[in-house]
């Protein structure tokens, strides 16, 4: 995979100054760049535009870095904790939710860290207390733009300190450079969204190939890193069931079901503005014509018994290759769980808490 | 700009030229009988072109059509200095509609159309499309030139109220074949608004999915049977053709919908009593309407309801087997 370079890069002025812009820059070297006054004044003119990958927007992050997960009404949610370093993503799959929910189109990077560590040190005692699961996935790929910002080694030394924080990785690529030969301490989850390989290819336009993330993740679990897979989105498309069979072949293949934390199932979903942004950028795609309807959050979803379906033989196929593997299902509600995995969780804290169990150190 | 009332003759005014001209045609009775009884009480505004050697309508289409209906041979008008800015020109005759009327979508779709020869799309979203009262976004302009883009049929179609705006627009993605498919169909039944984007937007799904063409699809023999059946009022043609389209795009939520009517009908509920399912069967909570009319059909109604409880067949239905 080629690392992602922008085109153009603009600088909200107040950070012009700061440590990561000036690493950002100094990689980005023969990039355009242009300050600007006000970050909000740039995202607000092109607040409807269709995201644009090839602009990156370095800037102060003025709310929160750290916030628990909205999830999602009527439907169980996994507690994670959100670490928000930016949002946007260079790997422009046609599913993905950012294109809706997102009103900046550029790719950001809060470039103020500095006060990220401070909210974290204002969150220390609950950090040391109860388990927290922090990811950098939510509004980007954790990894796709690592060759810019050297993010790991300091969230690393971070961690090191830390009784009870992990980290998990969300990606699509397959830069793992940045993790290999470091000390993490079964700190740092590195976990891949998997698809099946012909909807990698028709979807996941700039993301690796299926085998190539399996690849990536057998040389972190070599070195001792916990691995979490996320098949989500599930589409399904005709012969859906035996391509995905083919990918967890190759997880059995080449991971030990030891070094898997959880493989997460969560069938397409998306807000109804989606279908029309995505359709304009990517025409071909037809995932948008599965038989989808409004869920109980607004949300678009497969019709319930297609989801049980998805989820129930996906949950076979991971048991065949491992029986007590953890499978948990992303925003589903208690009676899908129930009828796709046999089991439910009785409420959003229950879910958390069997996902802390898996990560105590 | 400057200009000076003239009269010249009406043959020295092309009718056909449009550079200025945003006007959808209609005929405008009203305008007719004024003009006819009471004369031409706003001169219109013409520009001379020194290379057709023709005067440009910049303002004044329908009042200049109805002159001529009328049978006059001259008209008085104000007539634009020559070498003036094309654009400016332009303007003159976008603010002159707008202010005394509200533009239709076809007109507004041409305005945004001429406005972007001679502006940056950014200006055109921020200081044209309000001034029209839409909002100034790039959605917004992108819908306006879809519907530029439509045959002049589709354009008075829309115009007139026949084809509704967002039916039109994703009519302006298909191929040819399939746009006139669709909007021959609309001609054939009578839908609402929404009901057409609904049958446009099954359409292009069920296309793309089966990697079909529209028009393919609304030759079906279903379809055709529907529409030629002689005794059907227009309105329920367009139902019973979205009812089967809806039926192509969801199958086995259709499937799901029957067998929970029949599901239903074998409860054998009391008239006025109806068991309705979560929306799309998603999440688990079903309803029970009561319709009554006195407090002794509401105890007896809700007594059946209450019945229902350990009935093996409602069972089913909510344990969804």
């Amino acid at each position: 995979m080629t690392p992602y370079i922008p085109k153009k890069i603009f600088i909200e002025d107040t950070v012009k100054d700061l440590p990561l812009t000036r690493r950002v820059l100094s990689r980005c070297s023969s990039v355009p760049t242009e300050i600007i006054p006000r970050a909000k004044e740039l995202i607000h003119a092109n607040s409807d535009r269709l995201p644009r990958t090839d602009v990156l927007l370095l800037c102060r992050n003025k709310g929160r870095f750290i916030e628990p997960c909205p999830g999602t009404s009527s439907y169980l949610c996994c507690g994670y904790t959100i670490l928000n370093t930016g949002t946007g993503c260079p790997l422009a799959c046609s599913y993905c939710v950012l294109q809706a929910y997102l009103n900046n189109p550029f790719i950001t990077l809060y470039v103020n860290l500095d006060e990220m560590w401070d909210e974290f040190a204002a969150n220390g005692c609950m950090l040391q207390q109860e388990t927290m699961r922090i990811g950098t996935g939510e509004y980007g790929d954790s990894l796709a733009l690592e060759h810019l910002t050297d993010f790991i080694p300091s969230m690393l030394s971070f961690l090191g300190k830390q009784r009870n924080a992990v980290l998990e990785l969300k990606t699509k690529t397959t830069h793992i450079e940045p993790l290999l030969g470091r000390d993490h301490g079964g700190k740092v989850i590195v976990s891949w969204s998997l698809n099946a390989e012909e909807i990698a290819l028709s979807e996941e336009h700039g993301a690796a190939l299926i085998a190539a993330r399996i690849q990536a993740a057998s040389r972190l679990a070599a070195e001792g890193y916990r691995i979490g897979f996320h098949f989500d989105p599930l589409i399904a498309f005709p012969g859906w069931e035996q391509s995905y069979r083919r990918v967890v072949d190759m997880i059995a293949s080449h991971i030990p079901d030891s070094s898997i934390s959880w493989v997460s199932l969560g069938a397409l979903r998306y807000m109804p503005q989606l279908k029309a942004i995505s359709r304009q950028r990517f025409s071909a795609s037809r995932i948008f014509t599965g038989e989808f309807v409004p869920g109980l959050d607004g949300k678009m979803r497969y019709f319930q018994p297609i989801r049980i379906e998805l989820f129930a033989r996906l949950a076979a196929l991971l048991r065949a290759y491992s029986p007590d593997i953890f499978i948990y299902l992303c925003m589903e509600s208690p009676q899908v769980w129930q009828q796709a995995l046999g089991f439910a969780p009785s409420s959003n804290a229950d879910l958390k808490r069997m996902l802390d169990e898996r990560v105590k150190t | 700009m400057q200009c000076a009332l003239k009269t010249i003759p009406l043959h020295s005014i092309s009718i056909e030229d449009r550079t200025f001209i945003i006007t959808t045609d209609r005929n405008n009775e009203l305008l007719q009988n004024s003009i006819e009884r009471v004369g031409l009480l706003y001169p219109p505004y013409l520009y001379y072109n020194k290379n057709t050697q023709y005067y440009q309508i910049v303002c004044g289409l329908r009042r200049i059509r109805a002159c001529i209906t009328a049978g006059w041979k001259e008209i008085t008008a104000h007539i634009i200095d020559p070498g003036s800015d094309e654009k400016e020109l332009f303007l003159l005759s976008l603010y002159d509609n707008l202010s005394h009327r509200v533009l239709d979508p076809v007109e507004q779709a041409r305005a945004a159309l001429k406005l972007l020869a001679y502006d940056a799309e950014d200006t055109v979203i921020r200081e044209y499309l309000p001034l029209m009262g839409l909002p100034p976004t790039e959605k917004t302009l992108n819908h306006l030139l879809c519907v530029a883009r439509l045959d002049p049929a589709m354009q008075d179609a829309v115009a007139q109220g026949r084809l509704c705006e967002a039916a039109a627009v994703k009519l302006a993605h298909l191929e040819e074949d399939d746009r006139k498919a669709l909007f021959r169909l609309f001609s054939q039944i009578h839908c609402s608004a929404s009901k057409q984007e609904e049958i446009v937007s099954y359409c292009m799904d069920i296309s793309l999915r089966e990697k079909t063409g529209c028009s393919t699809i609304l030759q079906e023999r279903e379809i055709q049977k529907i529409i030629a059946e002689d005794k059907l009022p227009l309105s329920q043609k367009g139902d019973r053709i979205r009812a089967h389209l809806r039926k192509r795009r969801f199958p086995r939520l259709s499937q799901y919908e029957e067998k929970f009517l029949q599901q239903r009908k074998n409860l054998c509920l009391p008239a006025g009593v109806q068991l309705l399912p979560p929306p799309s069967f998603e999440g688990g909570r079903f309803r029970f309407e009561i319709e009554f009319n006195h407090t002794g059909d509401l105890q007896q109604k809700a007594a059946a309801v209450m019945s229902m409880a350990n009935n093996l067949l409602l069972k089913d239905i909510v344990e969804n087997k």
